[in-house]
């Protein structure tokens, strides 16, 4: 079928089109809302500026097709096929795009505010500049989840998502606005999170292992039980964060701001913690063997049955602290 | 091409005494060589001014300047850091670029200043309805300001256009005595208008129009103090300085914003996530605005043409609006020093010259919206 034909047949009334063949069609600019073309065969479909909007495009191969500045808010295209696809600036707001294959799709500055991930497998895909803010990545079950694996989130805003258990390792987050969002469970293994904002983020449980945190916010961030080993940290702020069973083995703190969290039987073996600052803290129990606390700020800290013995204390700020034996240090 | 010689030196000057002075002689000095030089001895004796001549020849307009230096900074190693040396630099020869591009309003401003204020507002008032006349949406600019000045809604052109579009201005001149009671009330009377977006716009685009107006008004209380000023000088140097306050302070701003140096790591952390975090967090918002309320590819294309050039949907274009993220193009403007009033006319003419207008008018007053706070 021709654009002209499907675009004459819709606007005379008819709105089911499933299944049809329509490869490399241009529909640039067509006004299309709420059509039913599920099934069908878009690939390399130019859609740029369409309004798509609550359109139903459920399993649709859209494989290398355009859809810049396309509108597709409130859309459904569960289960289609968008690999290699061109979403720039492309408007998703609450879209159903859950068990879609988007690898190596190119989301730049595209609005997928609300819209529905889950199980999506976005690896590979860039994702600059795009706003996800509320968006559902919510693992389901355990071989259910949406895979980000080494995309590029940089400057995205995902204020507020539900990303528990997504698979970010290797993605690029630098600058991303992360606040608040729920990262439980979630795989940030060797990810870069440079200057991110994970201001009050839901971090328990996430492997964070080998990421790179330099310049990020974690004020107020819950990391219980993260797991951070060789983590590169240095000079964050995490004013305030509850970082209990926490493992920062052989990770690169220096000069972090460590104050007012709680570190209850976290692990900082062989951690560099150069002029840290860690006053006001909790650190019942903590595991410090042969980490590197050089000048490190313990003002106030509680230390009780912390494991000091092997560390590095040259320079180190005790002042008002609760000793491992019990005792104020002076 | 007229050089001013002294502003041209002042340029150079402010290159040279800006503390990322380094910086940008590598940057000059790559964008007219094509050839990166790090050594710091070479670039200190670097004939600087000969450079800044050479660019500004090969580069007749600030928007081309901003696109080459920004071309060149996307493939450097730390773009970052020299995004904000471009910036100063574009900051630093702005003055000159202004010059140049106007030398003719000087002198034009000039006699008018000498002569009555009558004929001052008369031809001011002429040339703003011949403006609106020549204007696209001439038709709706008609029946906008038909309806402010008549308060009656009227579709019949012949009948708006048989009081004469001047005649009704200066009606509304007359009723409204300030830029903002108009303003006010034009955005009081599209309330009730059905294509209430695209009315926005074309209100926007008569206050545009009639900003000049307003602005000569004899005894505007802020005008006084800048003419007696004017008095003990002549007129060109008052009306100078008045101009070039912005630019010379502007120059100090991009130092704030390189956050990746190695020495700002040396920093108290305090200080070191206080200022640079809190703007990108309103860009977030700015951006969210945006986003949320029109298309943000189109909110893109605009703002693009605004900053380099106008849209021409080539291939070439479609490449380099990839190139840049809407924060990069927001950033760019809000730093830009422009005042809103000239953003909100130059967004809404862009948007009125590109086809599918009414859309683009949409995304322009969204635009305008969103950055209005930040500004």
């Amino acid at each position: 079928m021709e654009a002209k034909e499907l675009i004459e047949r819709y606007a005379a009334g008819e709105t089911l089109f499933n299944g049809l063949k329509l490869p490399g069609i241009n529909l640039t600019g067509a006004d299309l809302i709420g059509i039913t073309l599920n099934e069908a065969d878009l690939h390399g479909a130019n859609l740029l500026f369409a309004y798509l909007n609550r359109a139903s495009l459920t399993q649709a191969n859209l494989v290398g097709a355009n859809l810049s500045g396309t509108n597709l808010s409130q859309a459904d295209l569960s289960g289609a096929d968008l690999r290699n696809a061109t979403l720039h600036g492309t408007l998703l707001q609450g879209t159903n795009l859950r068990d879609t294959d988007i690898t190596l799709a190119n989301f730049l500055d595209a609005n997928l505010i609300a819209a529905d991930l889950r199980g999506a497998d976005l690896s590979g895909a860039t994702l600059t500049g795009s706003c996800l803010r509320g968006a559902n990545m919510r693992q389901e079950k355990k071989s259910y989840y949406t895979n980000l694996q080494g995309a590029n989130l940089s400057r995205s805003d995902f204020l507020g998502a539900n990303m528990k258990g997504v698979d970010l390792s290797r993605a690029n987050l630098s600058g991303a606005n992360l606040r608040e969002v729920n990262l439980r469970d979630a795989d940030l293994r060797k990810a870069d999170l440079t200057n991110a904002n994970l201001t009050g983020a839901f971090l328990t449980d996430v492997k964070f292992t080998g990421a790179k945190l330099t310049g990020a916010n974690l004020t107020n961030a819950n990391l219980v039980r993260a797991e951070l080993s060789q983590a590169e940290l240095e000079g964050i702020t995490a004013r305030g964060a509850v970082m209990t069973h926490a493992i920062f083995n052989r990770a690169n703190l220096a000069q972090a701001d460590l104050s007012l969290t709680r570190m209850n039987h976290t692990d900082f073996s062989r951690a560099n913690l150069l002029e840290a600052n860690l006053s006001d803290t909790d650190l019942v129990e903590a595991f410090f063997a042969r980490a590197n606390l050089m000048r490190a700020n313990f003002t106030n800290a509680n230390l009780t049955r912390a494991e000091l013995m092997s560390a590095n204390l040259a320079g180190i700020i005790l002042q008002g602290a609760t000793m491992p034996d019990g005792k104020v240090h002076r | 091409m007229q050089l001013s010689s002294d502003l041209f030196y002042q340029g150079v000057e402010a290159l040279e005494n800006h503390p990322e002075s380094l910086r940008m002689k590598k940057l000059i000095f790559c964008i007219c060589q094509n050839s990166w030089e790090n050594d710091a001895e070479f670039l200190n004796n670097l004939p600087l001014d000969s450079f800044v001549k050479k660019l500004i020849q090969e580069h007749p307009t600030v928007e081309e300047l901003t696109l080459a230096l920004y071309k060149l900074v996307k493939t450097l190693n730390r773009p970052k850091v020299y995004a904000g040396v471009a910036k100063g630099i574009i900051e630093a020869l702005s003055p000159i670029y202004k010059a140049m591009n106007q030398p003719a309003e000087f002198i034009e401003l000039n006699p008018h200043h000498q002569q009555t204020q009558v004929s001052d507002v008369d031809f001011l008032l002429e040339q703003a309805a011949r403006n609106l006349s020549n204007h696209k949406e001439t038709a709706r600019i008609h029946k906008l300001i038909y309806a402010l000045a008549k308060n009656n809604w009227e579709n019949n052109l012949a009948q708006i256009q048989s009081y004469g579009l001047k005649n009704l201005i200066a009606e509304i001149l007359d009723i409204y005595q300030t830029k903002q009671d108009l303003a006010n009330a034009f955005a009081k009377l599209v309330e009730n208008i059905n294509k209430k977006s695209v009315y926005v716009a074309i209100s926007k685009i008569i206050l545009g129009q009639l900003r000049g107006l307003y602005d000569n008004r004899p005894a505007e209380e802020s005008n006084e103090p800048e003419t007696s000023l004017a008095h003990e000088n002549t007129q060109i140097i008052a009306i100078r300085p008045a101009q070039n306050p912005e630019p010379i302070s502007a120059v100090e701003i991009p130092v704030i914003d390189i956050t990746s140096e190695p020495r700002a790591i040396a920093l108290k952390p305090e200080q070191a996530v206080n200022s640079p975090t809190k703007k990108p967090d309103d860009l977030y918002e700015v951006r969210l605005e945006i986003m949320q309320y029109t298309n943000p590819l189109r909110a893109k294309i605009l703002l693009f043409s605004l900053l380099f050039h106008t849209w021409d949907r080539s291939e070439q274009d479609w490449s380099m609006l990839r190139s840049y993220t809407l924060d990069d193009l927001l950033e760019q403007i809000l730093q830009s020093g422009q005042p809103m009033t000239d953003i909100e006319t130059k967004l809404y003419q862009v948007a009125q010259s590109l086809n599918d207008s009414e859309n683009h008018l949409q995304a322009a007053s969204t635009i305008v919206e969103a950055i209005k706070p930040f500004i």
